[in-house]
């Protein structure tokens, strides 16, 4: 076969002539398959509504609110503030969108692993956060010593017959794949500069791309709306952890103020975290680079996604959750080895109510003991007894929440969730 | 439920089959994938609101899940072959030699070929030319199952025509010289 023979039009007949391929499944053969993993949907979703009545009346509610707050500069106060209807508007825009949107559900979670820096500094992240291999494979050490060294305080027997006879429950409403996050620029007088929050909103049937788009939107930090230049959003294909942002021609991003390009620059860094997304590529109408404010011209810009455990903020009423990175808190052992999950988990229960945030493990929640297998740990908790009453129920959406965005970093495929006292057990997705 | 089933069965069912098929490049998977369409599908009819047409709006459910299936595979493989599958990856997708389905086995040698090279082309290039070469969809259609401009159709499939032909020819010339070892 020469060379010469593929030429286009070549290329486009074979195309087309691609052979059949028929289903072998015969149309009842199949209609019975439907029907069987229809009804096994059904009963799981049955049986996760009935978990829940127990244990989750108002989850459904969006009452699940898991919010990273971050330290943004003083655009704040300068009419950047985006209204929560707002942002409710705008994820409800995209819920009724299409039905091209339909049925695609994609983890805000990556798979992601390890991929930290040695430094964890605020507020400079974007500009200072290389990846780091070697800080990788000892991060995967660290996760194989914790494997090695966990300890069972419960009974071989009875933990094995535990996780056989309990089905694992997946908590649906719970996996972050149908929240859509935003992130809110709200005051907090421990911040003078102001902070923003992560607020995400129970969507279905969405993009990962969509989802990005909408965050970005909800989140813009800049006074004339910079984010809704943006005229595509796509992530990288095969492993999904860059970002590309093209902007239309008219954009003015080259005139952010300071404080609005430093706030976009930390808006991205938690947004992107959540996603394991570490590069953001940047371009005009298809053009590589962009006039990034004071920065001048950037192609890309780098994300940092270390970070080791979230804490719960309340403000006014509402409960959220922050990245430890923002707020400063210990991401590293005493020896300078970042810290595993366990450690991670443990510093978040034992913190103490001094600072402005505090410990997402409710007071009548115990983190007793901690479970690994491979790419599995199990969250083993007590209470003091069942959790009826709705300011409980928050607190235990919080503490799930923190511990599902905890696991992210980590090389985990499964997170399970026990309630020793009752033998609950919620199971989530990390992939 | 059964009705509706028979009738988009009738209506839609092979198409949809050789698309998830061509997608995925597992006849089982595709199996598994369009008993989740049809499942997503005649769950949420009674909410279609016929914004595209029936047949667009099917093929976008299908894509959405062969995609999702597609991406959680990367996933895992990217657990399990590191960091360096980032690197190495479109050369180990053009040396993939995983074995071809018999009804392309069955097909010429140009054939085989276009549809190993095929695995090279990037996910919306993939995506444009299943659309429009195997399916045999209109500019419009492809726009709409897509969600993008029919420009964006246009110009994705002339890229993914010239990728093709680039890499058709590097895999034309590779045989070549392993010819003239010989």
């Amino acid at each position: 076969m020469s060379k010469n023979k593929w030429n286009e039009k070549d290329i486009e007949k074979t195309l087309s002539n691609l052979p059949s391929v028929k289903d072998k499944q015969s149309k009842d053969e199949l209609f019975q398959a439907i029907e069987k993993r229809s009804e096994e949907v059904s009963l799981s979703r049955a049986a996760n509504k009935r978990k829940k009545s127990w244990l989750f009346p108002a989850l459904g509610s969006v009452a699940a609110i898991f919010i990273i707050l971050l330290v943004i500069p003083s655009f704040i106060n300068n009419n950047s503030q985006m209204s929560m209807d707002e942002a409710n508007d705008s994820a409800e825009n995209m819920e009724s969108s299409s039905a091209d949107n339909a049925e695609n559900k994609v983890s805000l979670y990556s798979d992601d692993s390890g991929n930290e820096t040695q430094e964890s500094s605020i507020g400079t992240e974007s500009q200072s956060s290389p990846r780091n291999d070697e800080n990788a494979s000892s991060n995967n050490n660290e996760a194989t010593q914790e494997n090695n060294s966990s300890v069972d305080v419960r009974s071989e027997s009875n933990s094995s017959e535990s996780i056989q006879e309990e089905e694992p429950v997946q908590i649906e409403d719970l996996t972050p794949s149908e929240f859509i996050a935003q992130i809110i620029p709200v005051e907090e007088s421990d911040f003078p500069d102001g902070i923003a929050v992560l607020h995400p909103t129970e969507i279905d049937h969405t993009s990962t791309e969509e989802l990005l788009a909408t965050s970005l939107k909800a989140s813009d930090p800049t006074i004339r709306s910079e984010m809704e230049n943006i005229t595509e959003v796509s992530l990288d294909e095969q492993l999904q952890d860059s970002v590309h942002l093209n902007f239309q021609e008219d954009h003015n991003l080259e005139s952010l103020t300071s404080s609005e390009h430093q706030g976009l620059g930390l808006i991205f860094q938690e947004l992107f975290t959540i996603y394991g997304i570490d590069e953001v590529e940047l371009s005009v109408e298809g053009e590589p680079g962009i006039m990034f404010g004071q920065q001048g011209e950037v192609e890309s810009l780098p994300i940092d996604l270390f970070n080791r455990g979230y804490y719960s903020y309340e403000k006014d009423g509402e409960v959220y959750l922050v990245s430890a990175r923002i707020v400063g808190e210990q991401m590293r052992s005493d020896s300078g080895n970042a810290l595993t999950y366990r450690e991670t988990v443990e510093r978040m229960a034992a913190m103490p109510d001094e600072h402005f945030y505090t410990s997402p493990v409710p007071d009548f929640v115990e983190v007793v003991n901690f479970r690994f297998d491979d790419k599995f740990v199990e969250v083993i908790y007590e209470t003091e007894g069942p959790e009826t009453e709705e300011s409980q129920l928050d607190e235990m959406s919080t503490f799930y929440d923190s511990l599902i965005l905890t696991a992210e970093p980590f090389s985990l495929d499964t997170l399970q969730i026990t309630n020793e006292t009752t033998g609950e057990t919620k199971e989530v997705d990390l992939n | 439920m059964r009705s509706e089933f028979d009738r988009l069965y009738t209506a839609y069912h092979h198409q949809l089959f050789q698309y998830l098929f061509y997608m995925v490049r597992n006849r089982e998977v595709a199996e598994d994938l369009v008993q989740e369409v049809y499942i997503k599908v005649l769950h949420s009819f009674e909410t279609f609101e016929g914004k595209s047409s029936e047949k667009t709006w099917l093929y976008s459910v299908a894509k959405h899940v062969g995609i999702d299936w597609i991406r959680k595979q990367s996933r895992k493989k990217r657990k399990w072959e590191g960091k360096e599958y980032e690197w190495s990856e479109r050369e180990f997708e053009i040396k993939d030699q995983s074995p071809l389905p018999e009804e392309v086995l069955l097909q010429k040698d140009e054939v085989q070929q276009v549809y190993r090279v095929l695995k090279t082309c990037t996910e919306d290039q993939q995506q444009v030319v299943l659309l429009r070469y195997v399916q045999s969809l209109s500019i419009s259609e492809t726009a709409d199952i897509l969600g993008w401009t029919e420009s964006k159709v246009k110009t994705t499939q002339h890229r993914a025509i010239k990728t093709l032909q680039k890499n058709l020819e590097e895999v034309e010339e590779t045989l070549e010289v392993k010819e003239a070892k010989k």
